[in-house]
């Protein structure tokens, strides 16, 4: 008789390493199947990560306390999950595991910068994405390099490749607001002499802690905020970039020249995973429904849970809560 | 020799209403157009493009030469319809006029001439002609078959969707299936009686004299067929019959050269036959988004109900009007819908071809949203040493095509203007688009400034030698844009060049039979998700041929497939620039 797990839970993001840390704890046989060669998903590779300014390590490590317990497979992808009865069976390297529940916690995947071609990513090397900036950042390299200037000016963009009709995208990516709050200080720390100019549609400070960082980084670090979309980036005089935009406020367009551009990417739904080879069912934008109004974590088929931002966009903290939220409803299930 | 009987009054009705009906309606058409078209009619009447106009007509409304090409069994059947009932009635006359032996008959003498001249009946090659008729009506009642038959087995007949008619339609319809076989029974009940008929009537009649005595159906036979004339031509202003007259008259006003957009607005909304072949390749149609396929869209037009959807959801990506057999330009029916106009004309540009020492080069706002394309356009011309002007670098210049898709004449009009202007300063002996939108609007309006697709004009620095380009072992996947295969009628040339520099693994439905990206600036009545599928059923389709990299030459198509597809989207002047050879 092959031994029966608890739990398969698909993807070391931090949601599923939340989940599988507390049911673990709990005593419950868990397997956790990665894609990647390491766990933490993507924040792992975040330098800072908003509110609580912990690294990404720190915070992945947090969640790691009883993981010897679990048994942890990387670099396995899976996309299909077979029913039989009341279990399943998930194969992750030929290798078959029996389980009575499956967590589903893919996370999400990076929108791709090149479909803008408009603002210049993969033409002009000043132009970058948040995730690179957060790579330089944790490499202890300067992302721009501004040897020609004692000046330089900056800009961050928002919603590339979230809200856009004309990619269409309609979700708003949730958490690249504060992202490019953060990312407009961080230049600033290491550019003392810059400035700094986010471009945004409105800004979505929902958490009590966001509208202060908000005010924080207009007094302190002086940085700007415009609010228009920027229409295009092209290749201005002296090496700069040109962009232009409109300043809806004012109603009038503007064109600045800058030395370094991050583009805000946003979040995309992840991979489809199937059962017994159909899709599981899917929102509009693409992102995994929940099938219960109460029970957030839900799906069509009892035995798969889902959790965190294959969702839907989520910050850390709204994922942590929902990994929580999908522990005690796997435990119960498990128990019943 | 003159004889008449009331069986016959229902179909004069008909007859003479339907042709009073045309003729008013052509009439009230001609009156309506502008002076300079009337004379043009009058210039033309006389001369060789009438003759040319009248075996377009024999062509087309007899033979179907263009169903033929799309669908040989559609266009048999079609053929045996409109042929076969033109000989009937041609070879009809001739017999009954030379039976009449040089007095001339009315009319009703010459339809009804088996039942006015029962019997066998011997003058100057009656045989032969007996026997004609008899085929005429033989291959009439084999398309009628084939059109019964296709209603229950259209995909079988090559129909990949099937058309919804209206219910004059299907009342028309009806007539017209019954006025053969009726005409069949009516001729062999007399044939049964007084003998005659050829080795169909004649056979069938002998079939029912051996049967029984024909006699008491025989009268009320002639009758019904006269009814399903009466009923038929009665309702056929009313319903797609009415492409049979119009379109002659269609024909021959393009002929005639006349150019006033409403008159032949009005008269191909008039010549649309409710083929149906406009549906089987629309992708709103294949995706059930939006039947406003031109099927549709002329038959509410045609009753003065034609809907919001009817303008605004259409991608106007011309893959209907490509293989509607009447030729029916159903963007200019949707623009007049719209309020404005968007006459381009099809083909290249038309002015003495130059190579150029300095182009003016425009990118429009579709092209400025894909830098890619422009740095690859300025290696190309840098390697051949053309002298290069970007008019809308700095400047926000627009050619206005969009605004006049979206109804917006004057606006457009003035952008246009403005670009011209902006233009003509630069001086240059060739002006060079990478967008075929922009192209299309800006083809042969500039006096003797010949202006160019970037494909073409690379494709004529390459044929002059100006550059080297080095084969590769890429595989690619070239999409024709719409406006460029269609209304450019630019479609083999691009895949020539490309075939140079890679393998091509072309999908099905290829140059100018393409299918539209699903960003079209026309449509903008369709919602997100409507235009995610669109988007993505083409990127799929694109994708599906696994080669490395999807090749365009449009802006738009290249961002909305870009978007969607598994493989990496490249403008064709990228392609171009990534194989140039160096030379010293
Ligand atoms: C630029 C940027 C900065 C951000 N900064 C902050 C911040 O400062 N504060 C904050 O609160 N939030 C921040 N976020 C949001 C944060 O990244 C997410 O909340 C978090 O990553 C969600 O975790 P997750 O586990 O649901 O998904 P993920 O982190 O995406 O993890 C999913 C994991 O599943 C794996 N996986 C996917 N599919 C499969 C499969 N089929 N088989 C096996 N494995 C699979 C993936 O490899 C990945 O490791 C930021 C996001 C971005 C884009
Ligand atoms: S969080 Fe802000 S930047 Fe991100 S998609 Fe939403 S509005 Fe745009
Ligand atoms: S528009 Fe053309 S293809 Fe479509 S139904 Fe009419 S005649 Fe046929
Ligand atoms: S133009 Fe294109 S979208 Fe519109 S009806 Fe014709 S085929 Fe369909």
């Amino acid at each position: 008789m092959k031994e029966l797990n608890d739990a398969v839970i698909i993807g070391g993001g931090i949601a599923g390493l939340q989940c599988a840390n507390i049911l673990a704890r709990r005593g419950r046989k868990v397997v956790v199947v990665e894609r990647a060669d390491t766990i933490g998903g993507h924040v792992a590779q975040w330098h800072t990560c908003y509110p609580f300014g912990l690294t990404g390590k720190e915070l992945v490590d947090k969640l790691t306390t009883h993981l010897e317990l679990a048994e942890i497979i990387t670099n396995a992808e899976v996309d299909n999950i077979e029913r039989e009865r009341d279990k399943y069976a998930v194969t992750v390297n030929g290798k078959r595991h029996d389980t009575r529940t499956v967590l589903i916690a893919t996370g999400y995947n990076l929108f791709d910068a090149h479909i803008k071609e408009e603002l210049g990513y993969g033409v002009y090397p000043r132009v970058i994405t948040s995730v690179e900036l957060e790579n330089a950042w944790n490499n202890n390299t300067m992302p721009f390099d501004t040897s020609d200037t004692d000046a330089p000016r900056f800009a961050i963009v928002h919603c590339v490749g979230s809200r856009d009709l004309k990619c269409n995208v309609t979700h708003c990516s949730k958490v690249c607001c504060m992202a490019g709050i953060k990312a407009a200080k961080e230049l600033k720390q290491h550019y003392p002499t810059c400035q700094v100019t986010n471009y945004y549609m409105d800004l979505r400070m929902f958490d009590t802690s966001y509208e202060e960082l908000y005010h924080n980084a207009q007094t302190e670090f002086n940085v700007q905020f415009v609010r228009g979309r920027i229409s295009e980036i092209s290749l201005g005089n002296k090496g700069r970039l040109k962009l232009k935009s409109e300043d809806t406020l004012l109603g009038i367009p503007i064109v600045d020249r800058v030395h370094g551009v991050v583009l805000m990417i946003g979040m995309q739904p992840p991979a489809t995973i199937k059962v017994d080879n159909e899709d599981l069912a899917k929102n509009q934008n693409g992102f995994l429904l929940q099938s219960d109004p109460i029970n957030a974590n839900l799906t069509e088929h009892p035995g798969i849970f889902i959790a965190g931002a294959c969702k839907g966009p989520k910050t850390i903290t709204e994922t942590l809560a929902d990994a929580k939220a999908v522990a005690l409803a796997i435990d119960e299930y498990v128990t019943k | 020799m003159y004889k008449f009987d009331p069986f016959a009054i229902p179909f004069l009705i008909g007859f003479a209403f339907v042709i009073g009906w045309v003729i008013v309606r052509m009439i009230q058409i001609f009156i309506g157009m502008p002076k300079k078209d009337k004379k043009r009619v009058f210039v033309n009447i006389f001369t060789f493009k009438t003759v040319r106009g009248i075996g377009e007509i024999i062509s087309e409304v007899l033979i179907h030469h263009r169903i033929w090409r799309e669908n040989k069994l559609l266009g048999f059947m079609h053929m045996s319809f409109a042929l076969g009932w033109f000989l009937l009635i041609v070879t009809g006359w001739i017999e009954s006029s030379l039976r009449a032996n040089g007095e001339t008959l009315p009319i009703w003498q010459h339809i009804f001439y088996k039942y006015f001249f029962p019997g066998e009946h011997v003058f100057r090659l009656s045989d032969v002609i007996k026997q004609l008729m008899d085929l005429w009506l033989a291959v009439i009642l084999l398309g009628q078959l084939i059109a019964v038959l296709k209603r229950f087995f259209y995909r079988r007949a090559g129909i990949k969707i099937r058309t919804r008619h209206s219910r004059m339609n299907r009342i028309a319809l009806t007539a017209l299936w019954f006025i053969f076989p009726l005409r069949l029974l009516a001729e062999s009940c007399t044939a049964s009686l007084y003998g005659g008929g050829g080795f169909l009537t004649g056979s069938l009649g002998q079939l029912i004299a051996w049967i029984g005595d024909a006699s008491f159906i025989t009268y009320p036979m002639w009758w019904a067929y006269s009814i399903a004339l009466g009923v038929f031509f009665c309702v056929l202003p009313f319903s797609r019959y009415l492409h049979i007259p119009v379109e002659a008259f269609l024909i021959l006003a393009r002929r005639w050269r006349v150019s006033d957009i409403t008159t032949i607005n009005r008269l191909e909304t008039m010549a649309c036959s409710a083929c149906g072949m406009c549906l089987s390749d629309c992708p709103l149609a294949r995706n059930n988004i939006a039947g406003v396929q031109p099927v549709y869209f002329i038959e509410r037009l045609r009753d003065g109900k034609a809907t919001t959807d009817d303008a605004w959801k259409c991608l106007q990506c011309g893959r209907c009007q490509q293989i509607c057999p009447v030729r029916v330009h159903a963007n200019n029916l949707r623009q007049e819908l719209k309020g404005s106009t968007d006459r381009v004309e099809f083909g290249l540009d038309t002015h003495k071809r130059v190579l150029a020492k300095r182009v003016t080069l425009f990118s429009g706002c579709m092209g400025k949203l894909t830098p890619r394309t422009k740095a690859a356009m300025e290696k190309i011309l840098n390697a051949a040493g053309v002298e290069q002007t970007w008019i809308d670098e700095e400047r926000d210049l627009c050619c206005g095509r969009p605004l006049r898709f979206n109804g917006n004449q004057n606006t457009a009009n003035q952008k246009f203007n403005e670009l011209h202007d902006a233009i003509l300063e630069t001086r240059p002996d060739a002006i060079v688009t990478t967008c075929p939108i922009c192209f299309n609007m800006m083809k042969n309006r500039f006096e003797t400034i010949p202006v160019y697709h970037h494909t073409d004009y690379i494709r004529m620095l390459i044929e002059a030698k100006r550059i080297d380009l080095e084969r590769s072992e890429e595989t690619l996947t070239y999409h024709d844009p719409c406006e460029l295969s269609r209304q450019a009628e630019y479609a083999r040339q691009p895949l020539k060049v490309l075939n140079r520099v890679g393998t091509m693994l072309q999908p099905e439905e290829t140059g100018e039979k393409t299918r539209c990206c699903g960003g079209a600036v026309a449509a903008i009545g369709l919602n997100n998700s409507e235009r995610k599928t669109l988007a993505q059923e083409t990127a799929d389709y694109l994708s599906n041929r696994n080669a490395d990299k999807i090749v365009t030459a449009c802006p738009l198509c290249k961002k909305t497939i870009a978007q969607r597809s598994k493989r990496p989207v490249a403008d064709f002047a990228e392609i171009v620039a990534d194989a140039l050879v160096e030379r010293e």
